[in-house]
């Protein structure tokens, strides 16, 4: 249409313009999400005349009346060429990004940066890697996405966010994520499920000291920022996107027993230990029986067959496929100096666990507005999510049906035969995990509103002043139930209420709610100008204040009117007689931050750029001394291509140097929260009265951990850009570190915060993006990136080591090491477990002492993604893959499935269990059962992995059939799969997860969906 | 407009920088700044409740059973305890280590309303006698911190001049004092109870049976004078703390509505629980980790005994179930914790006269307490002080099993752990010598750590 629009405008400009003379036209230049393009040049196309735009993106230029063509170029942008009219005298040009790896612009939260005169390290996630991916909380979608960046989800609970690094783990006992800005604006960390990633135009992920300068008090580990869509000064266009799909489980990797196994290998049990299960208790073998009538016996044979016949497949009783579904309607326009981006979307996924799911309603606008002087940007949103979840989510619990599945015995059924209702009791798992997802419930409701203003003010060309203020809210709603007179409620530890033991269970309901509110305010000033047309200097300096402030509060109540359930209506008030007093919790705490600062940015001759920061910082988490900091960073970048010696390098059409260094901190994760700094009493209760202890040591002198990076990197591309990328390397140190002391016995307290610890990440980056093929129907592009990460614990202060469960935390070794006894194998000639001494010698003691730190770390070292994306006529295929590797994990499900001791505790174990040490000589990896089986190295595994993480095929239809729609200007069907496949040594659900082991976690679902994308006219 | 500029910028930054001074310091709302924790003599009434909740004998109850002869490994244990029960704990074991922190962490919280204390005027007489009740019930508790905390690392027997516990008097996070002999130690705990039973504000009967009394604290003295065998002191103290206690042993249903804490008849002392389940030696799915011996079930007569059908249940043919917590009107398995019942009394004057040689003396406290339990009980006579003490120790088994004794009385009178072969699954952890190293039990490595001028436990 655009183009019929064109030729019809060059028809008229070659009628009327033999008359025209010379005149002036005006115009704006803007990025696809309708921010301002500085420097960008006009060039009257075949000639020498031409201006350069200014810091809004404006440009003026006189042009004489043979022009036809305008030439529009920028870094990092397509070149565009637009046709002159006679009539027309304002132009406005939006220029599409390059598609490179390496975009020109640089996010980096509070301004954006041209890439040429940035020395830091980042990377863009854009709109189409992020947009329409069937996953509720954003931060998974962005695993394998940008290199040194480490994403692994540990639920697969529609909506449960992941764990986020970015170059390995520094604190030791703080917190290791990123810090999140959305538009300028900090947010909540880990709580996403709220936001609507469809709305995002691209995300930055900032890793080194320079490009996260501007947040020096809490970008140590990373800055991840996000950008939402803005609105196109156009005429209105309305876009829908709609979804549909599957989610259902993956893989699985190990076999349980069936019934005649099971019941065979109780037998096999019975024969080294007496126990009552049916596999022993019926068997001829079994030395009880011998003395049997002959009649009984045959009973009994009857009995294991009638068991052999059933065969309950809980796997298909607990697990589900589940639906998906999102649709999203935005509404893109803007007329005179005013744009704006409104956006709809409805989220709905079930999980592959029955009950569990998650709704979401969301609502966004983003309006710009800019006059001569003023520029200001208003964004606001809101989004309303529902969930339901499974029982004891990742939780060794035989209520976590993802438990319940594996343990349940195969030759128990679900429903009794009598009134078909589950058959409910002790021992009997399958059915009483069953019958709990009916009989409670566990719900969030949750609000999150979020809106920030920004305003800019020229004062003259050069002076500007600006100021910004967001709020972020969050309103979470948790309510749980178990019903009355259920079997749930029978076997809970809480109030049945009179008459006192009372087997008849009077249920509960709990009501909770967290309220999570931060706010910030910024000013700034600024100054920008040009020296003698090659000193191009810009200097920021702001001042920003945050403060944060986070409070809850719940109760449960008891006694529960089965005709009132989900409601605190159906509760029955406590009294001292009944004793059904409801629970009642909450706190309230809060921080503060302020910040000042000088950020500066010179270039020389636009070729050498020297990018500068230096801020005081200070937080409320710390003591008054301590409590302010200095932090800086500094980085200078070359842009080689600009010096004239390499003005025949042709093949080369980039090529960057960049250097910098810096100090920062992370206010996130003091591992003491906002207060832990206080020595400070609780209050407690004892015998039903309120009692006053000490319930904090503090520590008057802990400070600030310091984080020192260094990076140096490469941008380059080659042969006219088709290959493109970056290669970074750094080093990042944390000084200052904060451990947890211990403190002498005497004192009355266990331990303290104190900084001692050292710790350094080293690394390389790469990333690179091939275009193969690059015509105008069919293209194929290669892309990746890798990154390693070398972490080591460099010093802890007084001591060498210190263990934290089945980790160890020792100079020289990285950050998350296993710390247990190695595994021997199982002694043929006895069936004993065998296990190594420290000093490797085979024994049959198992001890403690014993442990070593052999295994490695469950924090991956290696890690990336890499896509291939073919692209013939309109169609479009794309394979997305994942990779993490040379990391191990313990899998605490070998633990409970290759253990006997629950077997005789009536739980189902795995196949192999079947190979149990039996006769002197027989060689296995099972021990023989009057063994006791001990937590060892058997139980961790190579978790490295590789998964075939997106599958889309897409088609975009024509625009010869569009027009002839009459309504439509574009339009995309698609089907994609996620998570399709996974490779893998590891024996369980799921090799990848937020933690150093795997218990009955939520496995990561496989989903399948089919979506269209319209945009009207 | 550029001279306006950076005077403008300055004053920006200059009011952010005060303004925000202020808004800096924030203070924490849900904890309280140390110098208002204690401003009223209630406020340090409810620094002495604090106090009285670090004295959870929980794990003392869990202990002193495991350690002993009074419990076997079920089938259902699937590790829980086997490190104590099988006697291969180390420093870094969790449940022979917990009561040393957990003591001295009593003893900080009472140094604390100690110092508080002498700065709070009280506003009448009647608040006067209470703070000093209140400073007199400290002192006690402090010498019954160290008391519970000196049984578990003291060796064996009683030589005053082994290695005890570091004596503390003031509240201090990094000091690291050395420790003193169990001779010190115990003078230290005796000039405490004397102090507080000595003062006219403490109440001599345990109406409230969770504050101190005199009766309460002769118990303790008489514990000490057992641990001592100063049995003289033994016979005088344990015959102050039944007579200032006024109360007589329970019978019958009063016996067994007692353990459902219905009523108070024989609690001179107790911990106050009604919110936690005692799931010590099972599992809250009902698992039974731990049962009674058979060793243990052996000495009671199974028909007559009222404590064989109160203290054990069954589950399935035998009885396995550990009963003394069963729970009361707080719910299942929810009981107050007993610290000092009437009857040890009787028990520890029985044991002191045995060994004077009272045997007639020591009879006469026997027969009383067993007609208190056994239906058609027939008094007996003691012909040699061996037959009476044999006949106190059972008796102590049996009236006390799983409330935190069987482990220390061995300890204290240097007697080996001896388990009924058919009680364990291997002869490894059978027996266990009187005069092995691990009757000493280890300070827990971290305070080791923490403190190097503390000494640990040989063997360990």
């Amino acid at each position: 249409m655009r183009k019929l629009l064109f030729f019809f405008v060059i028809q008229l400009f070659l009628l009327t313009g033999l008359w025209s003379q010379d005149r002036t036209i005006t115009g704006r230049v803007t990025d696809s999400s309708g921010a301002a393009v500085a420097n960008a040049s006009v060039l009257i196309k075949d000639s020498k005349i031409g201006v350069v735009t200014k810091a809004d993106g404006s440009f003026s230029l006189r042009v004489p009346s043979n022009a036809k063509l305008i030439e529009i170029s920028s870094v990092g942008f397509e070149t565009q060429t637009v046709d002159l009219s006679e009539s027309v005298s304002t132009y406005l040009v939006t220029l599409k990004s390059q598609a490179a790896v390496l975009d020109a612009l640089v996010l980096t939260g509070y301004s954006r940066v041209r890439r040429s005169q940035f020395s830091g390290a980042s990377t863009k996630v854009s709109q189409d890697k992020l947009n329409y991916v069937p996953n509720a909380s954003f931060d998974q979608i962005l695993q394998g996405k940008a290199p040194g960046l480490l994403v692994t989800a540990g639920s697969g609970q529609p909506g449960a966010s992941a764990r986020v690094q970015i170059r390995g783990a520094s604190s030791i006992t703080g917190g290791n994520a990123p810090l999140f800005i959305l538009d300028g604006m900090p947010i909540e960390n880990g709580v996403f499920q709220s936001l609507n990633p469809n709305d995002f135009e691209s995300v930055d992920v900032l890793r080194d000291a320079v490009s996260t300068a501007q947040y020096g008090n809490r970008g140590s580990n990373g800055v991840i920022v996000i950008t939402t869509k803005k609105g196109r000064a156009d005429k209105m266009s309305v876009t829908y996107t709609g979804q549909y799909g599957i989610t259902q489980p993956g893989e699985q990797k190990f076999d349980m027993m069936n019934s005649s196994e099971l019941l065979s290998f109780q037998e096999l049990l019975g024969k080294s230990i007496n126990n009552n299960l049916p596999g022993w208790f019926y068997s001829r073998n079994n030395p009880a029986n011998a003395s049997l009538p002959p009649a009984t016996l045959t009973q009994y044979d009857f009995k294991l067959d009638s068991l052999r016949a059933i065969n309950t497949n809980w796997n298909d009783i607990f697990q589900e496929d589940g639906k998906f579904q999102s649709h999203d309607l935005n509404l893109s326009g803007g007329s005179g100096t005013t744009r704006y981006f409104i956006s709809g979307g409805y989220y709905d996924e079930d999980g592959i666990g029955l009950r569990s799911d998650l709704k979401r309603y969301t609502v966004r606008a983003n309006i710009d507005s800019k006059t001569d002087k003023l520029t200001l940007s208003f964004g606001a949103s809101g989004g309303y999510t529902k969930r339901n979840f499974i029982e004891s989510e990742n939780g060794v619990a035989l209520a976590n049906p993802f438990a319940a599945t594996y343990l349940a015995l195969p030759y128990q059924k679900l429903f009794r035969e009598s009134d078909g209702k589950p058959d409910v009791g002790a021992g009997k798992v399958g059915p009483n995990a069953y019958d709990r997802i009916f009989t409670t419930t566990s719900f969030n409701d949750q609000v999150k509103v979020m809106s920030n203003l920004s305003a800019n003010y020229d004062i003259t060309n050069n002076f500007y002043v600006g100021g910004f203020g967001g709020v972020d809210f969050r309103h979470t709603v948790s309510e749980r139930s178990v019903y009355p007179n259920t079997y749930a409620s029978n076997n809970a530890g809480f109030p049945t209420g009179p008459p006192s033991g009372s087997t008849v269970g009077g249920g509960n309901y709990g009501n909770g709610y967290t309220q999570f509110l931060q706010y910030i305010v910024r000013g700034i000033g600024g100054f920008k100008k040009v020296f003698d047309k090659i000193h191009d200097v810009d200097l920021q300096l702001i001042t920003e204040y945050t403060r944060e402030k986070e409070q809850s509060f719940g109760y449960t109540g008891y006694g529960i009117n089965p005709k009132l359930l989900n409601t605190p209506v159906g509760i029955t008030p406590g009294t001292t007689g009944n004793a059904l007093i409801p629970a009642v919790t909450g706190g309230k705490t809060g921080r503060s931050l302020y910040a000042g600062m000088l950020l500066a940015k010179y270039t020389l001759k636009n070729k050498y750029t020297l990018n500068g920061s230096l801020r005081r910082d200070a937080s409320s988490q710390l003591p008054e001394d301590n409590r302010w900091e200095t932090f800086y960073a500094a980085g200078v970048t070359w842009d080689v291509l600009k010096e004239e010696f390499t003005e025949n390098w042709d093949w080369l059409n980039e090529l960057r140097l960049r250097v910098s260094y810096g100090k920062s901190a992370n206010a996130d994760g003091f591992s003491f929260g906002n207060f832990g700094y206080l020595a400070s009493y609780g209050s407690g209760t004892y015998a039903g009265q309120q009692t006053i202890v000490p319930d904090n040591a503090g520590n008057p002198n802990v400070n600030w951990e310091k984080i020192y990076t260094f990076n140096l990197g490469i941008d380059f591309g080659l042969l006219k850009r088709r290959i493109t990328g970056s290669i970074d390397a750094y080093d990042k140190t944390l000084t200052d570190g904060i451990i947890t002391q211990t403190l002498p016995a005497e004192s009355g307290f266990f331990s303290q915060p104190v900084n001692a610890a050292k710790v350094q990440n080293r690394g390389v980056e790469l990333a690179v993006n091939g275009e193969i093929v690059r015509t105008k129907d069919i293209s194929w592009s290669v892309g990746g990136n890798i990154a390693y990460n070398d972490n080591e614990i460099k010093s802890l202060g007084q001591v060498n080591e210190f263990e934290q469960g089945t980790e160890i935390v020792r100079v020289g070794l990285p950050i998350g090491s296993h710390y247990i006894v190695k595994w021997g194998g199982v002694d043929a000639a006895t069936g004993a477990p065998l296990y190594y001494t420290k000093d490797g010698v085979l024994t049959n003691v198992y001890s403690d002492d014993n442990r070593v730190a052999d295994f490695g770390t469950y924090n991956a070292p290696w890690i990336g993604g890499y896509n291939t994306t073919v692209r013939l006529y309109g169609f479009t295929v794309e394979a997305f893959f994942t990779f993490q590797d040379g990391f191990s994990r313990f899998n605490n499900q070998d633990f409970f499935q290759l253990n006997h001791a629950f077997a005789l505790q009536g739980f189902n174990l795995r196949k192999e269990m079947l190979t149990m040490w039996q006769k002197p000589g027989q060689v296995t990896n099972i021990q023989s059962p009057i063994y006791q089986r001990q937590f060892s190295s058997k139980d961790i595994q190579d978790a490295s992995f590789t998964r075939f993480r997106t599958l889309t095929v897409s088609y975009n239809l024509p625009k010869n059939i569009l027009n002839k729609t009459k309504v439509l200007s574009a339009a995309r069907i698609y089907v994609q799969g996620q998570n399709l496949y996974t490779w893998t040594n590891w024996v369980g659900f799921d090799p990848e997860d937020d933690d150093n082991i795997a218990q009955y976690e939520y496995p990561t679902p496989r989903t399948f969906n089919a979506g269209i994308s319209v945009t009207f006219k | 407009m550029k001279k306006i500029f950076f005077p403008f910028l300055s004053a920006l930054i200059f009011t952010g920088l005060v303004s925000c001074k202020k808004q800096l310091d924030l203070l924490p709302t849900d904890s309280i700044d140390i110098t208002k924790a204690f401003l009223t003599v209630d406020d340090l009434e409810k620094g002495l409740l604090g106090v009285y909740s670090a004295n959870d004998q929980t794990n003392k109850i869990y202990i002193a059973t495991i350690l002993a002869d009074e419990a076997k490994i079920s089938n259902e244990n699937r590790g829980q305890g086997q490190f104590e029960y099988k006697w291969q704990y180390t420093s870094g074991t969790g449940g022979v280590t917990a009561a040393y922190r957990q003591y001295y962490t009593m003893i900080d919280r009472i140094h604390r309303i100690q110092v508080a204390a002498p700065g709070i005027t009280p506003a009448d007489p009647n608040e006067g006698s209470k703070k000093a009740r209140i400073l007199a019930e400290l002192q006690g508790l402090k010498g019954i911190a160290y008391f519970e905390s000196l049984i578990n690392v003291m060796p064996p027997g009683y030589d005053p001049a082994a290695l005890g516990l570091a004596i503390v008097n003031e509240s201090c996070l990094t000091c690291t004092p050395s420790r003193n002999s169990v001779g010190e130690v115990i003078a230290e705990i005796e000039k405490n109870l004397a102090a507080a039973k000595a003062d006219a504000n403490i109440p001599s009967a345990p109406t409230d049976p969770l504050r101190l009394s005199k009766a309460a604290i002769a118990a303790y003295q008489a514990r000490v004078a057992l641990l001592k065998k100063d049995w003289a002191s033994a016979v005088t103290f344990a015959t102050e703390a039944i007579s200032l206690s006024g109360k007589f042993l329970a019978t019958g249903n009063a016996f067994i509505a007692y353990w459902s804490d219905a009523n108070e008849s024989e609690s001179l002392l107790k911990y106050r629980n009604q919110t936690t389940p005692t799931l010590l030696w099972r599992d809250t799915n009902g698992d039974v980790f731990f049962e009674p011996s058979i060793q243990l079930k052996n000495l009671f007569d199974r028909i007559n005994d009222i404590r064989f059908t109160t203290y054990f249940s069954s589950a399935g043919s035998d009885t396995s179930i550990v009963n003394k917590y069963k729970g009361s009107t707080f719910g299942a398995n929810i009981n107050d914790l007993k610290i000092i019942r009437l009857s040890e009394m009787y028990l520890i004057r029985a044991e002191a006269n045995a060994e004077n040689n009272q045997l007639g003396l020591a009879a006469n406290d026997i027969n009383a307490l067993r007609a208190a339990r056994i239906t058609g009980y027939v008094n007996v006579t003691f012909a040699t002080k061996t037959d009476a003490i044999n006949a106190v120790m059972n008796e102590r088994t049996k009236e006390l099993c799983f409330e935190g004794f069987r482990f220390y009385d061995l300890k204290r009178r240097s007697l080996p752990v001896n388990r009924l072969a058919a009680d364990v699954q291997s002869t490894t952890w059978q027996n266990l010598a009187a005069n092995d190293y691990r009757f000493t039990l280890p300070i827990p490595q971290d305070a080791i750590d923490a403190n190097p001028n503390t000494k640990q436990n040989s063997g360990y």
